[in-house]
Protein backbone atom coordinates (compact mmCIF):
# COMPACT_ATOMS: atom_id res chain seq x y z
CA UNK A 1 0.00 0.00 0.00
CA UNK A 2 1.43 3.38 -0.91
CA UNK A 3 1.74 6.39 1.40
CA UNK A 4 -1.36 8.02 0.00
CA UNK A 5 -3.56 5.03 0.80
CA UNK A 6 -2.06 4.65 4.24
CA UNK A 7 -2.82 8.29 4.95
CA UNK A 8 -6.38 7.99 3.71
CA UNK A 9 -6.99 4.86 5.78
CA UNK A 10 -5.78 6.72 8.85
CA UNK A 11 -8.04 9.63 8.11
CA UNK A 12 -10.96 7.38 7.43
CA UNK A 13 -10.74 6.09 10.97
CA UNK A 14 -11.12 9.52 12.49
CA UNK A 15 -13.55 10.86 9.95
CA UNK A 16 -15.73 8.21 8.49
CA UNK A 17 -18.58 9.54 6.46
CA UNK A 18 -21.15 11.10 8.81
CA UNK A 19 -23.91 8.68 9.80
CA UNK A 20 -26.66 11.17 9.07
CA UNK A 21 -25.43 11.38 5.49
CA UNK A 22 -25.27 7.59 5.17
CA UNK A 23 -28.80 7.21 6.57
CA UNK A 24 -30.21 9.88 4.30
CA UNK A 25 -28.55 8.31 1.29
CA UNK A 26 -30.13 4.95 2.14
CA UNK A 27 -33.55 6.56 2.44
CA UNK A 28 -33.16 8.47 -0.81
CA UNK A 29 -32.23 5.30 -2.63
CA UNK A 30 -35.25 3.54 -1.21
CA UNK A 31 -38.21 4.30 -3.50
CA UNK A 32 -40.72 3.73 -0.71
CA UNK A 33 -39.37 6.44 1.59
CA UNK A 34 -41.13 9.78 1.89
CA UNK A 35 -39.91 13.29 2.63
CA UNK A 36 -41.12 12.96 6.19
CA UNK A 37 -38.98 9.81 6.68
CA UNK A 38 -35.99 11.88 5.62
CA UNK A 39 -37.10 14.78 7.78
CA UNK A 40 -37.17 12.51 10.84
CA UNK A 41 -33.54 11.55 10.33
CA UNK A 42 -32.45 15.16 9.88
CA UNK A 43 -34.45 16.51 12.79
CA UNK A 44 -32.41 14.42 15.22
CA UNK A 45 -29.49 16.68 14.37
CA UNK A 46 -30.29 20.16 15.68
CA UNK A 47 -27.44 21.98 13.98
CA UNK A 48 -28.14 20.34 10.65
CA UNK A 49 -31.84 21.14 10.95
CA UNK A 50 -31.29 24.82 11.54
CA UNK A 51 -28.74 25.08 8.73
CA UNK A 52 -31.03 23.41 6.24
CA UNK A 53 -33.91 25.66 7.25
CA UNK A 54 -31.70 28.71 6.78
CA UNK A 55 -30.72 27.41 3.39
CA UNK A 56 -34.27 26.74 2.30
CA UNK A 57 -35.09 30.32 3.30
CA UNK A 58 -32.08 31.78 1.53
CA UNK A 59 -32.12 34.05 -1.48
CA UNK A 60 -30.72 31.21 -3.57
CA UNK A 61 -33.94 29.22 -3.37
CA UNK A 62 -35.95 32.43 -3.35
CA UNK A 63 -39.07 30.84 -1.88
CA UNK A 64 -41.98 33.11 -1.10
CA UNK A 65 -43.01 32.79 2.54
CA UNK A 66 -41.12 31.18 5.36
CA UNK A 67 -40.05 27.54 5.30
CA UNK A 68 -40.51 26.32 8.86
CA UNK A 69 -40.29 22.57 8.64
CA UNK A 70 -37.70 20.17 7.37
CA UNK A 71 -40.15 18.13 5.34
CA UNK A 72 -41.14 21.30 3.50
CA UNK A 73 -37.45 22.15 3.05
CA UNK A 74 -36.93 18.66 1.60
CA UNK A 75 -39.70 19.29 -0.90
CA UNK A 76 -38.22 22.64 -1.91
CA UNK A 77 -34.60 21.61 -2.14
CA UNK A 78 -35.28 18.20 -3.63
CA UNK A 79 -34.11 14.76 -2.47
CA UNK A 80 -30.89 14.56 -4.38
CA UNK A 81 -29.82 18.12 -3.75
CA UNK A 82 -30.63 17.70 -0.11
CA UNK A 83 -28.42 14.66 0.09
CA UNK A 84 -25.55 16.65 -1.38
CA UNK A 85 -26.05 19.64 0.86
CA UNK A 86 -26.15 17.38 3.89
CA UNK A 87 -22.84 16.00 2.68
CA UNK A 88 -21.31 19.49 2.52
CA UNK A 89 -22.67 20.46 5.93
CA UNK A 90 -21.66 17.25 7.62
CA UNK A 91 -18.17 17.15 6.11
CA UNK A 92 -17.74 20.71 7.26
CA UNK A 93 -18.88 19.77 10.79
CA UNK A 94 -16.79 16.62 10.80
CA UNK A 95 -13.66 18.55 9.93
CA UNK A 96 -14.46 21.56 12.12
CA UNK A 97 -12.27 20.28 14.93
CA UNK A 98 -9.40 19.65 12.57
CA UNK A 99 -6.78 22.22 12.00
CA UNK A 100 -5.96 23.33 15.52
CA UNK A 101 -2.30 22.82 14.73
CA UNK A 102 -2.71 24.01 11.21
CA UNK A 103 -0.39 26.71 9.93
CA UNK A 104 -3.32 27.93 7.81
CA UNK A 105 -6.26 29.95 9.05
CA UNK A 106 -9.21 27.56 8.99
CA UNK A 107 -11.88 30.21 8.54
CA UNK A 108 -10.09 31.40 5.41
CA UNK A 109 -9.76 27.83 4.22
CA UNK A 110 -13.52 27.25 4.49
CA UNK A 111 -14.21 30.58 2.85
CA UNK A 112 -12.09 29.50 -0.10
CA UNK A 113 -14.00 26.20 -0.26
CA UNK A 114 -17.34 28.00 -0.18
CA UNK A 115 -16.17 30.52 -2.77
CA UNK A 116 -15.25 27.71 -5.13
CA UNK A 117 -18.52 25.88 -4.45
CA UNK A 118 -20.60 28.99 -5.06
CA UNK A 119 -18.63 29.86 -8.21
CA UNK A 120 -19.11 26.32 -9.55
CA UNK A 121 -22.82 26.47 -8.83
CA UNK A 122 -23.14 29.86 -10.54
CA UNK A 123 -21.20 28.63 -13.59
CA UNK A 124 -23.46 25.59 -13.85
CA UNK A 125 -26.58 27.72 -13.51
CA UNK A 126 -25.25 30.17 -16.05
CA UNK A 127 -24.62 27.42 -18.58
CA UNK A 128 -27.98 25.82 -17.90
CA UNK A 129 -26.45 22.62 -16.51
CA UNK A 130 -28.88 20.51 -14.47
CA UNK A 131 -28.47 20.07 -10.74
CA UNK A 132 -26.32 23.11 -9.87
CA UNK A 133 -26.22 22.18 -6.17
CA UNK A 134 -24.04 19.18 -6.86
CA UNK A 135 -21.53 21.60 -8.39
CA UNK A 136 -21.56 23.48 -5.12
CA UNK A 137 -20.65 20.31 -3.24
CA UNK A 138 -17.87 19.39 -5.68
CA UNK A 139 -16.39 22.88 -5.42
CA UNK A 140 -16.79 22.91 -1.67
CA UNK A 141 -14.82 19.67 -1.34
CA UNK A 142 -12.12 20.44 -3.92
CA UNK A 143 -9.31 21.26 -1.46
CA UNK A 144 -10.40 18.92 1.34
CA UNK A 145 -7.20 16.92 0.85
CA UNK A 146 -5.19 19.91 1.99
CA UNK A 147 -7.00 19.80 5.32
CA UNK A 148 -5.96 16.19 5.72
CA UNK A 149 -2.33 17.05 4.98
CA UNK A 150 -2.43 20.01 7.36
CA UNK A 151 -3.86 17.86 10.10
CA UNK A 152 -1.47 14.97 9.68
CA UNK A 153 1.71 16.79 8.84
CA UNK A 154 1.40 20.27 10.37
CA UNK A 155 5.16 20.70 10.66
CA UNK A 156 5.99 19.30 7.27
CA UNK A 157 3.22 21.35 5.73
CA UNK A 158 4.60 24.53 7.20
CA UNK A 159 7.79 23.71 5.32
CA UNK A 160 5.74 23.20 2.17
CA UNK A 161 4.20 26.66 2.59
CA UNK A 162 7.56 28.25 3.24
CA UNK A 163 9.22 26.49 0.36
CA UNK A 164 6.41 27.54 -1.98
CA UNK A 165 6.91 31.13 -0.85
CA UNK A 166 10.69 31.04 -1.24
CA UNK A 167 10.61 29.45 -4.65
CA UNK A 168 7.49 31.23 -5.97
CA UNK A 169 5.87 27.86 -6.65
CA UNK A 170 2.33 26.65 -6.27
CA UNK A 171 1.60 24.67 -3.12
CA UNK A 172 0.55 21.60 -5.09
CA UNK A 173 3.90 21.56 -6.89
CA UNK A 174 5.78 21.57 -3.59
CA UNK A 175 3.36 19.01 -2.10
CA UNK A 176 4.21 16.64 -4.90
CA UNK A 177 7.89 17.14 -4.24
CA UNK A 178 7.65 16.71 -0.47
CA UNK A 179 4.93 14.05 -0.10
CA UNK A 180 4.94 12.40 -3.50
CA UNK A 181 1.27 13.33 -4.00
CA UNK A 182 -0.85 16.49 -3.89
CA UNK A 183 -3.86 17.61 -1.88
CA UNK A 184 -5.94 16.84 -4.98
CA UNK A 185 -4.79 13.19 -4.83
CA UNK A 186 -5.58 13.01 -1.12
CA UNK A 187 -9.04 14.52 -1.60
CA UNK A 188 -9.74 12.16 -4.48
CA UNK A 189 -8.61 9.13 -2.48
CA UNK A 190 -10.78 10.16 0.45
CA UNK A 191 -13.85 10.54 -1.77
CA UNK A 192 -13.19 7.13 -3.34
CA UNK A 193 -12.85 5.62 0.09
CA UNK A 194 -16.16 7.13 1.12
CA UNK A 195 -17.68 5.61 -2.02
CA UNK A 196 -19.07 8.95 -3.11
CA UNK A 197 -20.10 9.37 -6.74
CA UNK A 198 -17.48 9.45 -9.49
CA UNK A 199 -18.25 13.00 -10.54
CA UNK A 200 -17.05 14.19 -7.12
CA UNK A 201 -13.92 12.10 -7.37
CA UNK A 202 -13.02 13.44 -10.79
CA UNK A 203 -13.77 17.06 -9.97
CA UNK A 204 -11.64 16.96 -6.83
CA UNK A 205 -8.86 14.72 -8.04
CA UNK A 206 -8.19 16.63 -11.25
CA UNK A 207 -8.89 20.24 -10.31
CA UNK A 208 -5.25 21.17 -10.91
CA UNK A 209 -4.66 18.78 -13.80
CA UNK A 210 -7.87 18.48 -15.79
CA UNK A 211 -6.00 17.96 -19.07
CA UNK A 212 -4.86 14.48 -18.05
CA UNK A 213 -8.42 13.25 -18.50
CA UNK A 214 -9.28 12.11 -21.99
CA UNK A 215 -12.89 13.10 -21.49
CA UNK A 216 -13.74 16.11 -19.38
CA UNK A 217 -17.23 16.56 -17.94
CA UNK A 218 -18.80 19.79 -16.69
CA UNK A 219 -17.86 19.05 -13.11
CA UNK A 220 -14.16 18.86 -13.83
CA UNK A 221 -14.31 21.93 -16.07
CA UNK A 222 -16.38 24.14 -13.79
CA UNK A 223 -14.51 23.24 -10.59
CA UNK A 224 -11.20 24.02 -12.34
CA UNK A 225 -12.53 27.42 -13.47
CA UNK A 226 -14.37 28.12 -10.20
CA UNK A 227 -11.14 27.65 -8.26
CA UNK A 228 -9.46 30.24 -10.49
CA UNK A 229 -12.34 32.69 -10.04
CA UNK A 230 -12.14 32.18 -6.26
CA UNK A 231 -8.44 32.99 -6.31
CA UNK A 232 -8.92 35.97 -8.61
CA UNK A 233 -11.54 37.44 -6.27
CA UNK A 234 -9.51 36.46 -3.20
CA UNK A 235 -12.45 34.82 -1.51
CA UNK A 236 -10.88 33.19 1.53
CA UNK A 237 -7.39 31.77 1.35
CA UNK A 238 -6.25 28.20 0.80
CA UNK A 239 -2.53 28.74 1.18
CA UNK A 240 -1.77 29.69 -2.41
CA UNK A 241 -1.10 33.31 -3.15
CA UNK A 242 -1.22 32.94 -6.89
CA UNK A 243 -4.13 32.42 -9.21
CA UNK A 244 -3.58 28.90 -10.60
CA UNK A 245 -3.13 28.58 -14.37
CA UNK A 246 -6.29 28.38 -16.42
CA UNK A 247 -6.27 25.41 -18.77
CA UNK A 248 -6.94 26.69 -22.26
CA UNK A 249 -8.41 23.37 -23.27
CA UNK A 250 -10.82 23.35 -20.35
CA UNK A 251 -11.88 26.92 -20.96
CA UNK A 252 -12.75 26.07 -24.54
CA UNK A 253 -14.61 22.93 -23.55
CA UNK A 254 -16.60 24.81 -20.93
CA UNK A 255 -18.12 26.90 -23.73
CA UNK A 256 -18.04 29.89 -21.43
CA UNK A 257 -17.72 33.32 -22.96
CA UNK A 258 -15.31 35.89 -21.61
CA UNK A 259 -18.22 38.31 -21.39
CA UNK A 260 -19.96 35.92 -18.98
CA UNK A 261 -17.26 36.33 -16.34
CA UNK A 262 -18.45 39.63 -14.95
CA UNK A 263 -22.10 38.60 -14.46
CA UNK A 264 -20.87 35.27 -13.05
CA UNK A 265 -18.61 37.00 -10.53
CA UNK A 266 -21.39 39.41 -9.54
CA UNK A 267 -23.67 36.47 -8.79
CA UNK A 268 -20.90 34.74 -6.88
CA UNK A 269 -20.39 37.79 -4.68
CA UNK A 270 -24.12 37.99 -4.10
CA UNK A 271 -24.36 34.39 -2.89
CA UNK A 272 -20.99 34.02 -1.20
CA UNK A 273 -21.56 35.80 2.09
CA UNK A 274 -24.84 34.01 2.65
CA UNK A 275 -23.20 30.61 2.18
CA UNK A 276 -20.33 31.69 4.44
CA UNK A 277 -22.75 32.51 7.20
CA UNK A 278 -24.35 29.06 6.88
CA UNK A 279 -21.21 27.05 6.76
CA UNK A 280 -18.46 28.98 8.51
CA UNK A 281 -20.29 30.19 11.60
CA UNK A 282 -18.84 28.39 14.57
CA UNK A 283 -15.48 27.54 13.00
CA UNK A 284 -12.65 28.27 15.34
CA UNK B 1 -12.69 54.62 17.09
CA UNK B 2 -15.66 52.32 17.20
CA UNK B 3 -16.29 48.87 15.82
CA UNK B 4 -19.38 48.85 13.68
CA UNK B 5 -21.19 45.85 12.30
CA UNK B 6 -20.92 45.76 8.53
CA UNK B 7 -24.70 45.50 8.37
CA UNK B 8 -24.94 48.80 10.30
CA UNK B 9 -22.40 50.75 8.22
CA UNK B 10 -23.56 54.02 6.74
CA UNK B 11 -22.44 55.48 3.45
CA UNK B 12 -20.00 58.32 4.13
CA UNK B 13 -18.51 56.90 7.34
CA UNK B 14 -14.73 56.82 7.39
CA UNK B 15 -12.57 53.74 7.87
CA UNK B 16 -10.26 53.98 10.87
CA UNK B 17 -7.91 51.16 9.87
CA UNK B 18 -6.83 49.40 6.73
CA UNK B 19 -9.07 46.48 5.82
CA UNK B 20 -6.83 43.54 5.05
CA UNK B 21 -7.62 40.22 3.44
CA UNK B 22 -6.25 37.04 4.94
CA UNK B 23 -3.54 37.01 2.33
CA UNK B 24 -2.35 40.36 3.70
CA UNK B 25 -3.54 42.32 0.69
CA UNK B 26 -5.20 45.64 1.50
CA UNK B 27 -8.84 45.65 0.43
CA UNK B 28 -9.56 49.21 1.59
CA UNK B 29 -7.30 51.77 3.14
CA UNK B 30 -7.84 53.65 6.38
CA UNK B 31 -9.60 56.99 5.86
CA UNK B 32 -11.58 55.77 2.88
CA UNK B 33 -15.20 56.85 2.92
CA UNK B 34 -17.71 54.06 2.96
CA UNK B 35 -19.76 53.77 -0.19
CA UNK B 36 -22.38 51.21 -1.11
CA UNK B 37 -19.67 49.32 -2.97
CA UNK B 38 -17.54 49.09 0.19
CA UNK B 39 -20.42 47.57 2.12
CA UNK B 40 -21.09 45.06 -0.62
CA UNK B 41 -17.44 44.06 -0.84
CA UNK B 42 -17.01 43.81 2.95
CA UNK B 43 -20.00 41.48 3.13
CA UNK B 44 -18.72 39.48 0.21
CA UNK B 45 -15.38 38.94 1.88
CA UNK B 46 -17.07 37.81 5.04
CA UNK B 47 -16.15 40.78 7.26
CA UNK B 48 -18.63 41.20 10.09
CA UNK B 49 -17.24 44.28 11.85
CA UNK B 50 -14.98 47.14 10.87
CA UNK B 51 -13.44 50.06 12.72
CA UNK B 52 -14.76 53.46 11.70
CA UNK B 53 -13.84 56.96 12.81
CA UNK B 54 -16.15 58.10 15.58
CA UNK B 55 -17.44 61.47 14.54
CA UNK B 56 -20.64 63.02 13.34
CA UNK B 57 -18.39 64.39 10.63
CA UNK B 58 -18.57 67.31 8.32
CA UNK B 59 -18.13 65.11 5.26
CA UNK B 60 -14.82 66.30 3.89
CA UNK B 61 -14.66 64.63 0.53
CA UNK B 62 -11.06 65.72 -0.02
CA UNK B 63 -10.03 63.08 2.48
CA UNK B 64 -11.04 60.42 0.04
CA UNK B 65 -8.10 58.25 -0.96
CA UNK B 66 -7.76 56.25 -4.08
CA UNK B 67 -6.68 52.71 -3.36
CA UNK B 68 -6.02 51.83 -6.98
CA UNK B 69 -2.27 52.03 -6.60
CA UNK B 70 -2.05 49.46 -3.82
CA UNK B 71 -4.57 47.17 -5.45
CA UNK B 72 -2.82 47.27 -8.75
CA UNK B 73 0.29 45.69 -7.30
CA UNK B 74 -1.83 43.10 -5.48
CA UNK B 75 -3.57 42.14 -8.70
CA UNK B 76 -0.28 41.94 -10.58
CA UNK B 77 1.14 39.77 -7.81
CA UNK B 78 -1.66 37.24 -7.59
CA UNK B 79 -1.85 36.96 -11.39
CA UNK B 80 1.91 36.77 -11.82
CA UNK B 81 1.78 33.10 -12.79
CA UNK B 82 -1.12 33.42 -15.21
CA UNK B 83 -1.07 33.70 -18.98
CA UNK B 84 -1.41 37.43 -19.56
CA UNK B 85 -2.44 36.98 -23.15
CA UNK B 86 -5.42 34.80 -22.35
CA UNK B 87 -8.58 36.92 -22.81
CA UNK B 88 -10.31 35.15 -19.88
CA UNK B 89 -7.38 36.03 -17.61
CA UNK B 90 -7.33 39.64 -18.83
CA UNK B 91 -11.02 39.88 -17.98
CA UNK B 92 -10.57 38.23 -14.57
CA UNK B 93 -7.76 40.66 -13.78
CA UNK B 94 -9.98 43.56 -14.69
CA UNK B 95 -12.78 42.20 -12.50
CA UNK B 96 -10.37 41.48 -9.64
CA UNK B 97 -9.10 45.05 -9.82
CA UNK B 98 -12.52 46.59 -10.03
CA UNK B 99 -13.35 45.00 -6.67
CA UNK B 100 -10.73 47.04 -4.97
CA UNK B 101 -11.66 50.26 -6.68
CA UNK B 102 -13.90 52.47 -4.63
CA UNK B 103 -16.06 54.11 -7.23
FE1 LIG C 1 -6.40 22.97 -4.96
FE1 LIG D 1 -8.50 25.73 -4.27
Amino acid sequence: MNDLNILVRKVEKISSLPTVFVKISELINDPTSTSSDIAHVIEVDQALTSRLLQLANSAFYGMPGKVNTISRAVTIIGFKQLQELVLAISVRDQFAQIGENSPLNMTSFWQHSIGCGVAARVLATFQGTPNPDSFFVAGFLHDLGRLVLLEHYPQKYLEVIEKAKDTDCFLHEVELEVFGFTHADVGGALIKNWQLPDFLFEAVNYHHSPEVLSKVNEYVAFIHIANIITHACQLGFSGNEFVPPLSQQIWEESKLKVSALEPVVNKVIEQYSEMVSFLVAGVK
Amino acid sequence: MSAVKVSDLKVGQELELDIKLNSGAVLFKAAEKISFKHIKALKAWGFTEVAVVETQSDTRVENFQDSDLASDSTTEHIFSKSNHEDPAIIELKRISLSFRKTE
